[in-house]
């Protein structure tokens, strides 16, 4: 796996985590330890994906007007792998 | 309000085209137990909901059934390019092929299309709680059987992710329920509707 995909696959599993527990939350919303992880998770989640997007570009709308070009239509889009070629 | 993010929500890197399986999958994006119609079935169904808490989990489950909607539309692009139009012909998937070249349209696997009758909104909590349970279980079989009938290790890897979410949302829709009956009649859950008689 390239760098690229790697800095990527880092924040996804602590984007997926955070998810996880979310929904946990929303059906045991006093649990303190859940409360704690998502805290944690949500953290950890932002600083790789600013990392993520200084030097690979936007994954949000709101990270995608920088310097001096619209950075939202770079691809390559989530479903355009191309490993196998 | 949605927005997105310019990321699967599992990775889907799929090395080898497979159309045959291309035509099994599609089932989950257009099938009656399809993360198409899962998505549309929680989130339709929150209007009336009359718990915060389950109001929550339709939202956010609901939410993640889009993600894999577009999950299993990159398994079937992936699947389906490069093919050469004798795979097509040798797989079956001329049939799909005719209509939509390889654009990914949601039908189930003996070519249906997408009906919105496939998923349920009957507005009384109870009923549409244990709708999706039953939705969720219908869905993590459709994977098992998936499971069964494709052999490529890249497919068969995303397959599981989704398969596990499935028992996941069962699991919180099992306490959503727990937390409307808690607010119900103890003696008899079925004496009003919370989400119409007030």
């Amino acid at each position: 796996m390239n760098e690229r995909n790697q800095l990527l696959q880092e924040y996804n599993t602590m984007k997926f985590a955070a998810h996880d527990i979310l929904l946990f939350l929303d059906t045991h919303p006093f649990n303190a330890e859940a409360l704690k992880a998502f805290a944690h998770y949500c953290r950890t989640a932002k600083v790789l994906k600013n990392e993520y997007e200084m030097k690979y570009g936007a994954l949000t709308v709101d990270s995608a007007a920088v310097g001096n070009s619209w950075q939202w239509i770079d691809g390559p889009w989530p479903w355009q792998y191309k490993g196998g070629k | 309000m949605w927005s997105y993010e310019k990321q699967l929500q599992y990775p889907v890197r799929i090395k080898k085209p497979d159309a045959k399986a291309a035509g099994i999958i599609i089932a989950q994006l257009g099938g009656p137990d399809g993360e198409l119609g899962a998505a549309m079935r929680y989130l339709n169904q929150r209007f009336v909901m009359p718990y915060h808490s389950v109001i929550a989990a339709l939202t956010d489950i609901g939410s993640e059934e889009l993600n894999h909607m577009e999950m299993i539309g990159a398994i079937i692009y992936q699947l389906t390019r490069d093919l050469s139009i004798d795979e097509i012909k040798k797989s079956g998937f001329d049939k799909y092929f005719v209509n939509h070249t390889n654009g990914v349209y949601p039908v189930d696997a003996s070519g249906f299309p997408f009906s919105a009758a496939e998923f349920a909104v009957k507005g009384d909590p109870v009923a549409d709680l244990n709708e999706d349970l039953a939705a969720e279980q219908k869905a993590r079989v459709t994977y098992d059987n998936i499971l069964r009938l494709v052999d490529d290790p890249d497919v068969k890897d995303v397959i599981r992710f989704l398969r596990e979410r499935e028992i996941v949302h069962y699991q919180r829709f099992g306490e959503s329920l727990q937390i409307v009956q808690d607010n119900l009649d103890k003696k008899n859950f079925y004496a009003f509707n919370p989400a119409f008689d007030r």
